[in-house]
């Protein structure tokens, strides 16, 4: 028997145990912003890292929770694992049931093979399988094959710190060689899916300013900026789904034939199930299946998230808004730059006639991706096809934004992502779950991508 | 003494005690006994004065007063009033003034809530009755009061009320409230009201909360901006299919009396806005037009999704605006409704889920109607010039009920008056000259 078939027996007589250190964990309330349940989860890892002989850290972030920095040394090479603690509140705020018998966010049951709580899957099962997986090698041989570092965050917003302050500060504690993010559930053809990148956004408030007080509307002749808003958003993008501001697409990566064939011709179709969920007939412009798919991973695009002039209600108010706003936000594929996508949005707004317009920057980060054919997706995929009968695919990137790019520009290291997660799971809502079938074979397939990065040669140095 | 307008002379001291009797009464809308007093004050007024006198209780408001008197011709006019206190633009009353309102008498003014709008108007036609009676025994036309204690602005009570009892009369003319003096001191009349649709338009999204990463899932805040500046364009031209089809223009005739219209409180609403410009920078002549003469639609608000100052990935599970199209005759709100669903659903906006929530109909009275005109023969008597005729008021009012007689808004305020306001007043040489107005509208009206 050779170590890593060890390791995986450990992880299969271990099972139990490590399934009720998940219940544990899920059960505490670190929702971000809520200082005690957060505090909690930050003792709990702590301890956890600590009880396997790591190095531990805690390191205190402006804006932020405390993350808690989890380090094994050890030779030849090093990954970076990077997950959070808090429980993605950003979406769906939690809601507790009235009734009893209803699943609360942080129950921890584990139900037909389900283990149910807010942030099982997003994302502190995805935590655990890694941290599982470096014990089971530790306790198997009495160390981990490559050096470990695990970054676990505790978010306040969805943007996170400044991250390029935090990494401007930490970077010397967090380099290695590559780094493992964690977005990439399995798809709806139930293959573990590897997220080769993610998004980035520019989140922007318009504020369209009129009158200082409120007019009656009998005043048609005064300037009313919820019309102004109106205009100036159809300016910026019409129904065709087109971005109309200059220069908007002049850096989006084009698609390579390899990256073609190892990724998009392999996306599987998950939106008729999405919009089935979502009560809806179609996505945007007719399309559906695969030309969705691609589309929801290549385009850059503009959402509005906010609208609000005048008075909100049922009361017939017979006044024009004293001023009009709105919540945008542009989701970037690489290599757009949110900084550079403001710059346009700005100039464009001066040439159409909107300079006065206000633009409040709210959040952006950039997007990342990493191409395929490199040697860190190489080998995560060569370590998948042993745990996995029916293989992994690459995504893109994950759809949602992230803070890749900050931590590949300070660590020059790439980064793939992947979860424990499947097309069912329910993310950021009290029916959230992870299957335990799930976790165990992801607990094997980190304890199998140590070895890789153990055993591999000279192309992962060659970065 | 014989001239009904030496009598007013005469007896103006009295009638500007029994104004100030009817200014005590605490008419607020908020307020059903201060309602119910006004009622009964005024239908014993009227009767005292030999008017056939209704007190009509109606479930859904306060009363409605309907008193008739006949007259020495075959000359038939309408007063239309309201008795309550106008607290729409400032909300409930100060409570120290819900039941006990003492009206102030200066040298020169009569201040108290309500007196400016409508108290004063109601009682100088009420005055110039008695006037007429006192001095001639009889009135010079038959004279009705329909007098409204309204609960809104527009109330949906009084349509059938205006069917059974007023239409039946055929009135040559409606005196309407409100008409004040401008600021150069000119005597005004408003011949028409503007109407208005007032709708919800709902454009309705997913039936859970998606985050904002699904980007390829519609978007209802989306839908209802491009569907709401398919309405109108940066050049402030409604462009729905037959939006302009049913507006009757002005003649060259009301075209020249915008000219005459006072704009130094455009000027002023102008600076107060803070804004420095008119729509479309536009200036002077081709404001009043748009503001008396143009139809035109309005965002009144706009709500879709997170108004929080934080980052929100969410897609809105819908959105909302509040619309007003603001009409002018002859558009009528109901074909205007139609043909914007008819527009939206060209577009392809067929989802957006239209709700009326407020309407009325516009209505203008011909300027060159001959019971107008004796209106402005009547003021030249009193003010010694005709007034300046505002061909459209730029509210919303039930004139259109009483379609097709003619309607004149004439009133005894004027533009310092400050309606709604703590300060409210008019002044006593209004008041006597309003009463004179009335007389010889009604002696002017009868000798067409």
């Amino acid at each position: 028997m050779n170590d890593i078939d060890r390791v995986e027996a450990y992880i299969d007589a271990n099972f139990d145990r490590f399934l009720t250190e998940v219940q544990e964990l899920c059960r505490i309330p670190s929702i971000g912003g809520d200082d005690a349940g957060m505090a909690q989860a930050e003792r709990w890892l702590v301890d956890k890292y600590q009880r396997i002989g790591m190095r531990v850290e805690v390191l205190n972030v402006a804006d932020s929770h405390p993350f808690v920095l989890g380090e094994e040394p050890g030779p030849p090479r090093s990954v970076l694992f990077w997950n959070h603690y808090d429980i993605a509140n950003f979406t769906n705020p939690v809601v507790y049931p009235e009734n009893a018998y209803e699943r609360g966010p942080f129950s921890g049951d584990i139900v037909d093979g389900k283990l149910y709580a807010r942030g099982s899957t997003d994302d502190k099962g995805t935590l655990l399988a890694r941290v599982h997986a470096v014990e089971a090698w530790k306790a198997v041989t009495g160390r981990s094959p490559v050096g470990v570092k695990f970054l676990t965050v505790g978010k306040r917003t969805v943007a996170g710190p400044n991250w390029a302050q935090f990494l401007d500060a930490y970077h010397p504690l967090l380099g290695a060689d590559c780094c493992i993010w964690e977005a990439g559930a399995r798809d709806e053809q139930d293959r573990q899916v590897i997220t080769l990148g993610h998004k980035g956004y520019l989140y922007v408030e318009l504020v369209v300013p009129g009158t200082k007080r409120t007019w009656p509307s009998r005043y048609t002749i005064l300037p009313n900026p919820a019309w102004r808003l109106t205009w100036l958003l159809g300016r910026l993008k019409g129904p065709d789904e087109r971005v109309l501001i200059r220069d908007f697409y002049s850096d989006v990566r084009p698609l390579s034939e390899v990256s073609k064939t190892l990724t998009y011709d392999r996306l599987a179709d998950d939106i008729g199930v999405l919009l089935e969920e979502a009560g809806l007939q179609s996505a945007i412009l007719g399309i559906s299946g695969h030309a969705a798919q691609v589309r929801l991973y290549t385009e850059p695009t503009l959402a509005i998230c906010g609208l609000q002039a005048g008075l909100p209600g049922e009361r017939m108010d017979l006044v024009l808004p004293p001023e009009a706003r709105a919540k945008l936000e542009f989701r970037l594929v690489p290599d757009q730059d949110p900084l550079k996508i403001l710059g346009a949005l700005q100039s464009y707004l001066r040439d159409i006639g909107f300079g006065d317009v206000e633009v409040r920057v709210l959040g952006q980060s950039a997007p990342y991706a990493v191409e395929p054919d490199t040697w860190l997706p190489r080998l995560v995929m060569r370590a998948a096809e042993r745990v996995y009968p029916e293989g992994a695919v690459f995504a893109p990137m994950a759809i949602g934004f992230g803070d890749r790019h900050q931590f590949h520009h300070w660590l020059h290291a790439p980064i793939v992502g992947f979860a424990v997660g499947y097309a069912g799971y329910r993310i950021e809502t009290n029916e959230e779950h992870i299957r335990v079938e799930d976790y165990r074979q992801q607990t094997k397939w980190v304890a199998g991508i140590l070895a890789q990065l153990a055993r591999s040669g000279a192309d992962c140095d060659s970065g | 003494v014989s001239d009904p307008f030496e009598y007013v002379d005469q007896h103006f001291e009295a009638y500007v005690a029994e104004l100030a009797d009817f200014c005590r009464l605490p008419s607020w809308g908020v307020n059903p006994d201060g309602m119910r007093a006004a009622a009964d004050w005024l239908s014993g007024r009227l009767a005292r004065r030999g008017f056939a006198t209704d007190c009509i209780d109606r479930a859904d408001s306060f009363p409605l007063i309907w008193a008739r008197r006949a007259g020495a011709s075959r000359c038939r006019i309408v007063c239309f009033d309201h008795y309550e206190i106008a607290d729409h633009a400032t909300g409930a009353p100060p409570p120290e003034l819900l039941t006990h309102l003492e009206p102030g008498i200066s040298r020169d003014r009569l201040s108290c809530r309500g007196v400016a709008d409508d108290k004063g108007t109601l009682l100088a036609r009420l005055h110039a009755v008695d006037a007429l009676l006192a001095t001639r025994g009889e009135l010079p036309c038959e004279v009705a009061f329909l007098l409204e204690g309204k609960r809104q602005v527009s109330d949906p009570t009084l349509p059938p009320y205006v069917e059974r009892l007023v239409k039946p009369l055929v009135p040559d003319l409606i005196l309407w409230e409100t008409g004040p003096k401008d600021e150069r001191e000119r005597p005004t009349v408003s011949l028409g009201a503007k109407g208005f649709l007032y709708t919800e338009i709902l454009a309705p999204g997913a039936a859970v909360q998606l985050p904002s990463r699904l980007n390829v899932f519609p978007n209802p805040a989306w839908d209802l901006t491009w569907a709401l500046g398919s309405l109108k364009d940066r050049d402030e031209r409604v462009l729905v299919d037959g939006f302009y089809d049913a507006v009757r223009s002005f003649t060259a005739e009301e075209e020249h009396l915008l000219d005459e219209i006072d704009t130094s409180d455009l000027g002023r609403t102008l600076e107060q806005s803070e804004l420095g410009r008119f729509v479309l920078g536009e200036r002077g002549r081709e404001v009043v037009h748009r503001l008396f003469g143009e139809p035109s639609v309005t965002i009144c608000a706009l709500e879709s999704g997170d108004a929080g100052p934080d980052v929100r990935v969410a897609i809105p599970r819908r959105a909302r605006a509040k619309v007003e199209f603001r009409l002018v005759a002859d558009q009528e709100p109901f074909d205007i409704l139609d043909k914007v669903r008819v527009h939206f659903g060209r577009l392809g906006f067929e989802d957006l889920q239209i709700t009326v929530m407020g309407h009325s109909t516009p209505y203008a009275s011909p300027v060159t109607d001959p019971f107008i005109q004796a209106v402005q023969r009547a003021a030249v008597r009193v003010y010694g010039q005709p007034m300046v005729v505002k061909p459209n008021s730029t509210g919303m009012s039930q004139k259109y009920l009483f379609r097709p007689s003619p309607t004149a808004g004439i009133g005894v305020e004027y533009w310092g008056s400050h309606a709604e306001r703590p300060d409210e007043h008019i002044r006593l040489e209004d008041y006597r000259q309003g009463i004179k107005q009335v007389i010889a509208t009604l002696q002017e009206a009868a000798a067409v």
